[in-house]
């Protein structure tokens, strides 16, 4: 198993190099880091101790630095998709589907309409022509959706206390 | 790490210490030019526990901070200097925390609301739209029929 780290440049140019290539430096390094993460030896001084903490706080910070920009990413491409289906969301449900109900609807009265003349005059509307299929959606009572924009939500809540004052 | 970087590296010769009080600053991901790094492969040592990633880091800001503490004059210099970078990286790691745990739990939400409202797309798109198509086709066929039969009632 092998990872990849991501170094900010400035923190990379202040590394001290040996003249070592790039996989040599990282095999110091990561020897170096093993032994100050083994057990503690002698505290009389304080500065090692210091030093250490120092680097273990900084490593920490590092990975989260990371894992924080990648974070940002994914969340911003989540945010997009969100933003994208609440689009989608709002043509369908605004322009496509209620003018195909209220469509339905009006067809669904007149259909209504011309079976009650038709029993009106003697025949029985059932026998006659395709039947309405019968798990055809009911639209009857069908009211679109109304959809209001932020202006028309100010002028909405203006008015309403206009009217409350009034 | 790119030819750039080695190229880079071996003009500066590796060797620009850092002032410690700068630090914190590039650990911060809003520091400016936060997007610049350079990607290093860590191998993972045999029976090696946990993130490869942590020891190579800590081995890394352990060369840097001694580099740095070298420049110091004195013992109470470091000692300060030390302190003080401890300080502020340690008043940065919560604050990472915690935007990290806001970014999951924001990602979380809207990956939860994009993915129910894609499923209810889908079934508009697939099953309503086609469902009140059919309706309609039905409903007109039938008025043709019944007018018809109307007519012929007449």
């Amino acid at each position: 198993m092998s990872g990849v780290v991501r170094i900010p440049r400035p923190l990379w140019d202040a590394l001290p190099a040996d003249g070592e290539g790039a996989a040599g430096l990282v095999r110091r390094l990561a020897a170096r880091g093993r032994t100050l993460l083994g057990p503690a030896r002698s505290a009389a001084d304080p500065l090692p101790r210091l030093r250490a903490e120092l680097a273990r706080r900084a490593a920490t910070a590092l990975l989260l630095r990371e894992d924080v920009l990648a974070a940002r990413g994914r969340a911003a491409e989540a945010t997009a998709w969100e933003r994208r289906t609440y689009a989608e969301h709002l043509r369908l449900e605004r322009d496509v589907v209620p003018p195909l109900k209220l469509h339905a609807a009006e067809l669904r009265r007149r259909l209504r309409s011309l079976e009650v003349e038709l029993s009106r005059r003697g025949v029985d509307p059932a026998g006659i022509g395709p039947p309405v299929p019968h798990d055809a959606l009911a639209v009857e009572d069908y009211r679109p959706p109304r959809y209001r924009t932020p202006e028309e939500r100010r002028r909405g809540a203006v008015e309403l206390f206009r009217r409350l004052r009034a | 790490m790119t030819a750039e970087d080695r190229a880079a590296r071996a003009a500066a010769g590796g060797r620009s210490p850092l002032a410690l009080r700068d630090l914190a600053r590039h650990l911060d991901p809003d520091a400016e030019g936060a997007g610049d790094a350079v990607e290093v492969p860590v191998p993972h040592a045999p029976g090696e526990d946990g993130d490869p990633r942590y020891a190579t880091l800590v081995g890394l800001f352990d060369a840097i901070v001694e580099a740095s503490c070298r420049e110091l004059p004195t013992d109470a210099r470091r000692r300060e200097a030390l302190a003080d970078a401890l300080a502020r990286v340690e008043a940065l790691v919560p604050v990472l925390r915690f935007e990290l745990q806001e970014l999951r739990e924001r990602l979380r939400q809207d990956e939860l609301v994009a993915r129910a409202r894609d499923r209810e797309i889908r079934m508009t798109d697939g099953w309503l739209i086609p469902r009140l198509h059919r309706d309609i086709r039905a409903y007109e066929d039938r008025i043709r029929a019944l007018l018809a039969a109307l007519g012929k009632a007449t």
